[in-house]
């Protein structure tokens, strides 16, 4: 008995931890094949913004350059145990609490549960309507528009979310693309500051504000060598003011990576 | 159940943290542009009595020192806004904002003033990515040290760029054949202002610097033996420090200053000693065993001596300690090898090495290992000397020739001639950084 027990209960740990790790790599997966078709990518972002009217999220999408490769999440880091971060990025999640689906489904499946269902709902529209010369009366054909109309909203304020997270997401990355090319881009130092220092990494907190400009950066982990530090944070001050951060994105907060040698 | 419940606990702070990990975005930036500091230096005002040329003659001197350290371009303010341009004339007013967005990231203006004999020279140093003012300094010296001032200002102008102390007011000692005799000269770092040191009409070898950068020993045959000289270089005189019969050649400063490694006659062959730098009383020894020795140099650190010795039959480097023990042999390819030098920073010995009938420079470790050579086509290359900071060597080139002085960075890159003579020039002898 003792025996099946400890079975059954070791049997559940490996289990639990089989779903996590499977969980941890088809995360990876799926957002690095996302980043390998932008093309594809931003239609369907428009199409799915369509109906969203209150944002005006297009007029920003267009000049998104599509993401070099080397901007994809590497294998996930030690994550960063600061509190801070949790805060920072809760906001920017949609706050409607997401019915009856379940978190843990992939995205891709719930995208396509979602359309389907929108499907017939919109097939039951011209039902709707077939109905109404049968009864001949006006206000039941008003009250069964507003009823579609209701449950179509109802399915609206579900895949919102659902879409425009996966979206943002998206709009997220390619705003990390234009920050990194742009810091890159104003990043120098004198060879002869470099010479015999070896391969130095310095990390910097960046915090953008809504209109672009510098809100904050911290040195969070000094490389050692301070005018290395100072050629990453003076890059950081000539690559300013930024692109505007794409919407619905309040507290923009990056880690940047500074590395004295070449990517290998 | 115990440790069941804590695993699940595990699994969710796992959870937890990967959520964290996606909270904020991480970017990966390699490898920054390898390009010198971008710095603009405005031209020099002058007012009270100082020439445009004063003020030019300082301007270039430190755009000079500037650009040869090897960390900045410079430019001049040509198309920088009107309204920064204005702003110059009156440095305290300087509006700064006006000066960003420009490629440069640094702003060096300033001014001469002439004070009765003396000249007032001053410069700004301002950041124009943080749009700050860094620091400002004036100097008062009589004309004839126009260009020390202008060489401190170049050091004090990259120190607070790049955290190096910087070698523009260092000089070079050297000795000058001029046909009848040879003497000690010294030149600045950056190839001007020569000046004759001794007027002995006789023959000076082997200049050295004495830490505090104020004395220059050196061998002289004045009164027919080879005796060691101290030339004082405030006092603009000399003294003797050693007349043993025989030779009292290739001297060499400890770090602390209080003593100096000589090569002396010891019966038929030359050999290392250590004696006092006031005084010349009771040589001691370093090695025993056979062999000629010469060139000796001293660790940074002063635990250490370099030196060249024909024990095994050719002239090779080997190190020994200060305290005469641990003698190490670092130096095993090519017959002829000699001139050490030792790197201030400690990490490196400079010395030539004859290959195919010319001398060469090379450094290696001071264990010997991980030898590379810095010269090679282009003569006779000799007597490696190491600036104070371990970024330059100066040598000795008949690669027009005549023998000159050169310079070049440590691994051999940009090679700079520093004297102009038609002369032979031999032995240079790099500065420490002078007060």
């Amino acid at each position: 008995m003792n025996i099946f027990k400890r079975t059954l209960v070791l049997s559940l740990c490996i289990h639990i931890i089989g779903i996590i790790c499977s969980e941890i790599f088809l995360k990876n997966r799926t957002e690095n094949h996302r980043v390998l078709y932008p093309v594809h990518l931003i239609d369907l972002a428009e199409s799915s913004s369509k109906p969203v009217v209150k944002e005006a999220a297009p007029k920003e999408v267009k000049p998104v350059p599509p993401p070099k490769p080397k901007q994809e999440p590497k294998p996930k880091p030690e994550p960063k145990p600061e509190p801070k971060a949790v805060k920072k990025f809760e906001p920017p999640e949609p706050p409607e609490p997401k019915k009856g689906v379940p978190v843990e489904k992939k995205k891709e499946e719930k995208k396509k549960e979602e359309k389907d269902v929108a499907k017939k709902e919109i097939e039951k529209k011209p039902q709707a309507k077939n109905a109404d010369p049968v009864e001949n009366d006006a206000k039941k054909v008003d009250r069964a528009i507003e009823e579609i109309k209701k449950t179509l909203a109802k399915k609206e304020e579900t895949e919102r979310p659902l879409l425009s997270e996966d979206f943002v997401e998206r709009q997220k990355q390619f705003y990390a693309a234009k920050i990194d090319e742009k810091i890159k881009a104003n990043w120098s130092i004198p060879k002869a500051l470099l010479t015999e220092m070896g391969v130095l990494e310095a990390i910097v907190i960046l915090r953008i504000k809504p209109d672009g400009e510098l809100d904050d950066i911290r040195l969070i982990k000094p490389s050692g060598f301070n005018k290395f530090d100072e050629s990453a944070i003076r890059a950081i001050k000539k690559a300013a003011p930024f692109p505007h951060p794409p919407m619905d994105w309040k507290n923009v907060e990056f880690e940047i990576r500074f590395y004295s040698n070449e990517m290998v | 159940m115990r440790w069941c419940s804590r695993i699940i606990i595990f699994c969710i702070v796992l959870c937890l943290l990967q959520t964290i990990a996606f909270g904020r975005i991480r970017i990966d930036i390699y490898g920054p542009v390898l390009v010198p500091f971008p710095v603009a230096v405005a031209p020099f005002t002058f007012s009270g009595g100082a020439s445009q040329g004063i003020a030019m003659q300082v301007e270039s001197i430190l755009i000079n020192d500037l650009e040869i350290s090897g960390f900045f371009s410079v430019t001049d303010i040509k198309g920088f806004p009107p309204g920064a341009m204005a702003g110059l004339k009156n440095p305290k007013a300087i509006d700064l904002a006006l000066w960003s967005g420009m490629p440069q990231e640094a702003l060096v203006s300033g001014g001469i003033t002439l004070a009765g004999e003396n000249v007032d020279a001053h410069f700004r140093l301002f950041d124009l990515v943080e749009q700050s003012f860094v620091t400002g300094l004036r100097y008062r010296a009589p004309l004839a040290d126009l260009r020390n001032m202008s060489h401190r200002m170049a050091d004090e102008i990259t120190f607070h760029l790049t955290g190096q102390v910087g070698v523009s007011h260092t000089k070079i000692a050297f000795i000058l054949n001029n046909g009848k005799s040879k003497e000690v000269y010294v030149i600045d770092f950056d190839g001007n202002g020569i000046t004759r040191l001794t007027n002995h009409d006789s023959i000076c070898l082997s200049p050295a610097w004495s830490p505090d950068g104020k004395n220059i020993a050196y061998t002289c045959f004045r009164k027919r033996n080879p005796d060691l000289y101290v030339y004082n270089m405030e006092r603009k005189n000399f003294r003797i420090a050693s007349s043993r019969v025989g030779v009292n050649g290739a001297p060499a400063w400890s770090p602390d200053g209080t003593k100096i490694a000589l090569m002396i006659r010891d019966g038929d062959r030359s050999r290392i000693a250590i004696v006092n730098s006031i005084g010349a009383a009771n040589p001691l020894f370093l090695t025993s065993g056979g062999g000629n020795e010469a060139s000796p140099v001293w660790s940074p650190d002063g635990q250490k001596l370099a030196f060249v010795s024909d024990r095994s039959g050719n002239p090779q480097i080997y190190t020994i300690g200060s305290n005469g023990k641990g003698l190490t042999r670092i130096t095993f390819e090519g017959k002829y090898n000699a001139s050490p030098a030792w790197s201030p920073v400690g990490d490196k010995i400079a010395f030539c090495s004859m290959i195919n009938g010319n001398f060469d420079i090379f450094v290696c470790n001071p264990d010997g290992r991980n030898i590379q050579r810095l010269t090679q086509n282009a003569g006779n290359n000799e007597d490696p000397t190491w600036s104070p900071d371990g970024r330059f060597i100066a040598f000795s080139s008949d690669r027009r020739g005549i023998s000159n002085i050169y310079c070049m960075n440590a691994n051999g890159a940009n090679v700079r001639r520093v004297t102009f003579s038609k002369f032979q020039e031999t032995g240079p002898a790099w500065s420490p950084y002078l007060i």
